[in-house]
């Protein structure tokens, strides 16, 4: 048998969802009304420090890469402006990135626990229930597709004109299947949106959140204050 | 016991897939008792995942379709309850298990089923214990569910299922990715619930497993189910061992060889040295490794140790794309291995003569699907179209990753024999498989993985 290999959870997957939902929401909202380089340098600073906490492919950043030079370089063509392009890159990022920090560092079951716990509407439970659960499927079937490919000798990297037939066919064929079969499974283990749920593990308030609130709220007056207070 | 009325009756159902004219299904009349295990066989496209569909409530609320008849659970009509009302009572396994997990966690997991269903917390914390320790889960309790072989999550899920101690559990294909202590070990819990009361009812190509142990055999065939003896059961594949190669040893060719290869929490894997026209079989318990060693063979992973010499070249540092000129590898999903718009288009990649094409086509009876899209067959037949689809590139070495899960006698046969063919034009195959019809058919070289040596 290999040796056990125990779940890792980075520091950020034990703060509170409820948290990192307020912190996320706080930090795409300033990010729209800033105006300076200095304030949203440091909001992405700290979204990119949290972001850390991900296990991101080098493949994946490099792809993130491109795309934001790509946006920028044809914002500042439309502009004739790089300064404006590069702070409109900046707030792209800013607006894009915390969402995706909070979805990987929440673990399914404790993002179930806080919906229940706000009592949200039933049919938005649901949906972001099949969204978390969707996008890891969608994440996983999209590298294996692209290992097919590698396997019959076609590196997709260097040939974008297999994309459509080798990656997205079978791609979009995954997508309509698992749809409809995830929410089914979510049937048959006995999930309805609309009946009592009970909770084996209620969230609790922690040292760990007092801390990571403490410095949230830190953050963010930094950079009010570098935007509105000097 | 008589007296009582059956867990499940179904009576003159049939279902019409929509736009269909002719129904794939039609009288369908089956019971299950309590305490009975009762198996449902058929070939691949005979319509078992329909009736299982019907059963539990799946076709026609997501599928679509006319569906007529009845379904009785305990004597009351169940025929329009929901999936979810239906699962009070069936605990369902569905083909692929990976659209009935939820969370990240396998002890998570456990407890997300039973949230489901409002148990109290302490109940669920003593459920969960009770689970993890029946179904041998206790050292994975804390891996995360993308750590499990495709084996132990099946085992996960049965463990939910369990849990809850439903009336009668619908399994499609249990034993498909279980290796021959997981088999030994679902088997012993399933006839341990079934003189406990409750009732099982299972759709399984490996009857030779149950043979033994069931009670009754429904068989279904062009979409109708009747009764079957147990003793007209057809077990064995019909495709006859070949006599040893009369070729000596010093004449074979070494075409793939290893030294230390490691990788992640595994132990070492051991030391492979095959001979062109050789057949390995890599054996080992659930998890110990075997998909990962193909995926190291064919460089989707980079060891961590070792080295790999493929025809007498050093291969370690080689990328997949490279290796793809010499190895080909059929996965255990075939949806991601096909690209083409037609059967026949997935064969005749660039480099394979259309003959060949042809020839593979009807080895492995898809000629007569030609023209359809790969992704409208059945899992079967896509599992025999992706296997022709490596075939035809004429590789040297062929792995298989667990692709003879899920097939009918016929189609295991065809399958077996195109590699047969294969193997006999030198060509090397190096597969993995829990199904001991297939050794026992190809008879091959065992290599047993997971052992510290």
């Amino acid at each position: 048998m290999p040796t056990p290999r125990q779940v890792r959870r980075s520091p950020l997957s034990r703060i509170n969802p409820f948290l990192k939902i307020g912190l996320s929401f706080g930090l795409i909202g300033l990010s729209l009304f800033l105006r300076h380089i200095a304030p949203m340098l440091v909001l992405l600073g700290g979204v990119l420090l949290l972001m850390t906490q991900l296990k991101l492919r080098p493949l994946i950043l490099g792809y993130i890469l491109l795309m934001v030079c790509i946006f920028t370089g044809s914002t500042a063509l439309l502009l004739q402006n790089w300064p404006e392009a590069i702070f409109s890159t900046l707030r792209l990022l800013a607006i894009v990135l915390p969402t995706p920090v909070l979805a990987l560092t929440t673990p399914p079951a404790d993002l179930i626990r806080s919906l229940q716990t706000v009592r949200l509407p039933s049919f938005l439970t649901l949906s972001l229930m099949l969204i978390w659960r969707f996008f890891p499927l969608m994440q996983q079937e999209l590298q294996r597709i692209w290992e097919a490919n590698q396997l019959r000798g076609i590196d997709l990297k260097w040939r974008p004109g297999k994309w459509f037939s080798g990656l997205m066919v079978p791609l979009v064929f995954q997508m309509v299947v698992y749809a409809d079969e995830v929410t089914v499974g979510l049937q048959t283990r006995g999930y309805s949106p609309t009946e009592p749920r009970s909770n084996s593990k209620p969230l609790h308030w922690r040292w760990a959140d007092t801390l990571f609130c403490g410095v949230a709220i830190a953050w963010l007056t930094l950079i009010c204050y570098l935007e509105w207070g000097r | 016991m008589a007296q009582e009325p059956p867990l499940l009756e179904v009576t003159d159902l049939a279902f019409t897939h929509l736009g269909q004219t002719q129904p794939t299904i039609q009288n369908v009349n089956l019971t299950l008792h309590p305490g009975e295990l009762v198996v449902l066989a058929g070939a691949t496209g005979s319509g078992k995942s329909t009736v299982l569909n019907c059963l539990t409530g799946i076709a026609p609320e997501h599928i679509g379709g006319q569906l007529s008849g009845q379904v009785y659970s305990r004597g009351q009509e169940i025929t329009s309850w929901s999936i979810r009302d239906r699962s009070q009572r069936m605990g369902i396994l569905l083909q692929n298990v990976e659209t009935q997990i939820f969370t990240d966690q396998v002890g998570e997991e456990l407890a997300f089923g039973l949230e489901n269903w409002n148990l109290p917390p302490g109940e669920i914390q003593a459920l969960t214990q009770s689970a993890l320790t029946e179904f041998d889960l206790v050292e994975q309790q804390n891996w995360t569910i993308r750590q499990l072989s495709a084996g132990q999550k099946q085992r996960l899920l049965l463990a939910c299922l369990l849990t809850r101690q439903p009336d009668m559990l619908l399994l499609d294909e249990p034993f498909a990715f279980l290796d021959a202590a997981g088999v030994q070990l679902l088997l012993g819990l399933l006839l341990k619930r079934v003189q406990q009361g409750q009732a099982v009812l299972l759709i399984e190509h490996r009857l030779e497993l149950l043979k033994e142990s069931c009670d009754r055999i429904y068989k279904i065939e062009s979409g109708s189910v009747s009764p079957l003896h147990k003793s007209a059961l057809q077990i064995p594949v019909q495709v006859p061992p070949e006599a040893p190669s009369s070729t000596s040893e010093a004449e074979k060719t070494i075409i793939l060889q290893t030294q230390n290869l490691s990788w992640g929490g595994y132990p070492p894997f051991p030391d492979l040295q095959v001979s062109a026209g050789e057949i390995v079989l890599l054996k080992g318990e659930n998890g110990c490794g075997k998909t990962t060693l193909l995926k190291l063979l064919s460089g989707l992973l980079k060891p961590a140790t070792g080295q790999l010499e493929i025809q007498g070249r050093e291969a370690t540092r080689q990328n997949v794309v490279q290796r793809s000129r010499a190895i080909g590898f059929v996965l255990q999903n075939p949806n991601h291995q096909l690209f083409a718009e037609s059967v026949e288009a997935e064969l005749t990649q660039p480099g394979v003569a259309p003959e060949r094409a042809q020839k593979l086509l009807k080895q492995l009876n898809l000629s007569h699907c030609a023209e359809k899209h790969p992704h409208a067959l059945s899992q079967g037949q896509k599992r025999r179209l992706a296997l022709g689809a490596v075939l035809a590139k004429q590789p040297q070495i062929c792995l298989l990753d667990e692709i003879m899960v899920g097939q009918d006698t016929t189609s295991l046969e065809l399958m077996l024999s195109t590699l047969k063919n294969f193997t006999d034009n030198s060509g090397t195959l190096i597969f993995t498989s829990h199904d001991p019809n297939v050794a026992a058919v190809l008879t091959p070289h065992v290599v047993t993985i997971g052992t510290f040596s």
